[in-house]
């Protein structure tokens, strides 16, 4: 299998593929990419810190279609991106978008901001105007202050039954009840794609869901959410509950932070390690700095791991 | 000081003189059973610290601390042991039963042993000692305060659950995630470098004091540090999950072409780059220009640090507000310190 082959079919991946899949990615990415080829094989992992000290790239950076870039942490180091094929990138989140919400059309609204400033260099951004291309009816758009715009889409999605679909940051939605409560339509869904941590207080992931739901009158297993980052082409999504799921092209592990090729029994929390198959031309198995915690087939996001959560100093980790 | 209280610190500082002596059975027991337990506790970080807090341990040194500070008003206050080093928990106990509330904590799966069994000498020596260990579930049923120590998304969790149970917020001591830093000037002795070294590697470079971020002046040779941190590990020896533990970072950093240097049997790393905090064992070095930059973080930061430890003569140079220590303090805090800049006794007396 070449890793042309890859990029053109792992979105219809049949489960007994996958290995196969996976072992000539990472073939390619040894020979082709200069800094997987000095990682040594026995760690299955790369930190995805290394998005933000090198173009990870098994192709001349500089053809890179789009680089997305992540937003600035504490050090203003950002992690960069450089994806080859756009329309690779946007197949993956076209396909898994489909296969959890169906085929559409749906009223989807964008409310990002922070986001909004980065345009397409945000993943995020990229991946909700790809959705409403594909998927939006005529309402569909993003906004940021001009709340008419949901206004007009609340009132056409109940005039049609078109279900509205409301992707939004946390720490945005939030501050968007604070002008006043709103009322969806029966069978909207809010998205939420993370960045719980508000600009006033650090809220869990449940009493978010429990807000978000009574300020936008519909029910908590209507708040869904989006787990995906600038470093992974694909995305998962927790349907109503707390619980993740990747698409068959994407498996996330949850490992030993300090040890990732140790795996966490189910239900211990760890680093989530994923490989997305859709980073074909990047670094496809990447540890993560979120907190997680298998569940089956999926996982759970319990938070981010900052290395001083390594240095122990949380009674989580002793499952106490 | 009321006379049950007079009469629980004697008994408290007679089972710390029994602790003290390395051939005491129980403490014995307890390391050993504590060295079998899953944790980067090694034996001589554990001697280290078991030998530095039941120093403290007095009598006097009790009377000191507590300086006869009672509640009128005991409750039950819940207990969040963390246990990423050996008997980080002490002081919350102490500080608790000292103050005549009832300590209800939690077992560390990672240190199950060594608090529980001092308590347990403690209740032998002192009849009617209020304090126990439970599971968490059962601890949130009966606390009527908890102390807990976490990240930012652990502790909006222990809110959530305070909240829940009708706990106020004021009964709630959290303790956010904290660091220590050095900072250097090239004037440093021998001395000073061994205590830096002590700080950083001792218990792995776990919990908040150890100093996981060395500021350096731009163009000081790290060597004579370094050669420091080596010499601690023939004393120290590192944990045996250490040198595993570090292999993905060194990987890291070698793919990267950053710059590290590392100890013998990658029992330490020391990478230069940006301030930010990494894995333990694994320290940062940053460079600086002028001291102004050091501050200007330092002041950014300080919700996050636990400590800056500078040699004695550089101490006055920089802000009194900072947690200023000397190197080589680090790992020894005194009975009466304040984690987070909080003070623990005085929040119990408040309840």
């Amino acid at each position: 299998m070449t890793i042309e082959t890859v990029a053109e079919e792992f979105t219809g991946i049949a489960a007994k593929d996958y290995e196969v899949m996976a072992r000539t990615v990472r073939r390619y990415q040894k020979a082709h990419n200069p800094v997987l080829a000095r990682y040594p094989a026995e760690h299955p992992y790369l930190p995805v810190a290394a998005f933000k000290h090198a173009a990870l790239t098994c192709f001349p950076p500089e053809e890179a279609e789009r680089v997305f870039v992540s937003s600035g942490t504490g050090s203003g180091l950002r992690s960069r991106h450089f994806v080859r094929s756009l329309a690779l990138y946007e197949r993956a989140v076209r396909v898994h978008f489909e296969a959890v919400f169906g085929p559409g059309p749906f009223t989807l609204i964008g409310h990002l901001p922070h986001y909004a400033d980065s345009g397409p260099a945000s993943s995020l951004i990229t991946m909700v105007d790809c959705l409403i291309r594909t998927f939006g009816d005529a309402h569909s758009g993003f906004f940021l202050d001009d709340v008419k715009v949901l206004d007009r889409a609340i009132t056409h999605s109940a005039a049609t039954d078109t279900p509205l679909l409301l992707f939004g940051a946390a720490f945005g939605l939030l501050t968007l009840l604070e002008k006043h409560p709103w009322c969806l339509p029966v069978g909207a869904r809010i998205i939420e794609t993370g960045g719980m941590k508000t600009h006033r207080q650090e809220t869990t992931r449940e009493s978010l869901h429990h807000r978000l739901a009574s300020g936008f009158g519909i029910a908590t297993e209507q708040v869904w959410s989006e787990y995906g980052m600038c470093e992974l082409m694909s995305q998962a999504y927790a349907q109503g509950g707390p619980v993740y799921m990747p698409p068959p092209w994407m498996r996330v592990r949850v490992v030993d932070p300090a040890q990732p090729e140790r795996e966490m029994p189910e239900g211990e929390p760890g680093a989530l390690a994923v490989f997305d198959l859709a980073n074909c031309y990047s670094a496809a198995a990447i540890l993560t700095e979120d907190l997680g915690v298998c569940r089956g087939a999926g996982f759970e996001v319990l938070g981010r791991l900052p290395q001083s959560a390594l240095r122990g100093c949380n009674f989580l980790f002793d499952g106490v | 000081m009321k006379p049950e209280q007079r009469a629980l610190v004697a008994a408290i500082g007679r089972v710390a003189a029994d602790w003290r002596d390395p051939k005491h059975v129980l403490r014995q027991d307890s390391v050993a059973r504590t060295l079998d337990t899953g944790n980067r506790f090694t034996e001589e970080a554990l001697a280290f610290a078991i030998n530095q807090q039941m120093a403290q341990v007095t009598e006097d040194g009790l009377m000191d601390w507590i300086a006869g500070r009672h509640t009128d008003r005991p409750c039950e206050v819940g207990v969040l042991n963390a246990g990423n080093i050996p008997l980080v928990g002490l002081q919350d106990f102490l500080a608790v039963v000292l103050t005549g509330h009832r300590y209800l904590g939690t077992r560390s799966r990672r240190s199950p042993v060594l608090l529980p069994a001092f308590v347990d000498a403690v209740r032998d020596r002192a009849g009617g000692l209020k304090a126990r260990f439970a599971p968490s579930s059962e601890m949130w049923e009966a606390a009527d305060a908890v102390i807990a120590t976490g990240s930012d998304s652990t502790l909006a969790w222990v809110e959530g659950e305070a909240r829940s149970r009708r706990i106020a917020a004021s009964r709630c001591l959290l303790r956010g995630h904290r660091y220590g830093v050095a900072v250097l000037d090239g004037h440093e002795s021998q001395t000073d470098c061994d205590n830096l070294a002590e700080d950083a590697l001792l218990h792995e470079g776990l919990g908040c004091r150890s100093i996981a971020m060395i500021w350096a002046p731009k163009e000081l040779n790290p060597d004579s540090y370094l050669d420091s941190f080596a010499a601690f590990r023939g004393v120290f020896p590192a944990h045996a999950e250490t040198p595993g533990a570090l292999s993905m970072q060194k990987a890291f950093l070698d793919a990267l072409s950053l710059p590290h240097a590392y100890g013998e049997g990658l029992e330490f790393l020391l990478s230069k780059g940006v301030p930010e905090p990494q894995g333990p064992c694994h320290v940062r070095w940053v460079e600086y220009d002028s001291l102004d930059q050091v501050v200007a973080f330092l002041s950014a930061h300080a919700h996050a640090l636990q400590l800056v430890a500078t040699r004695p003569a550089l101490l006055e140079t920089l802000p009194a507000e900072l947690p200023l220590v000397a190197l080589g303090e680090a790992q020894r805090p005194p009975l009466d310190w304040w984690p987070d800049g909080i003070n623990t006794v005085a929040f119990l007396c408040a309840l």
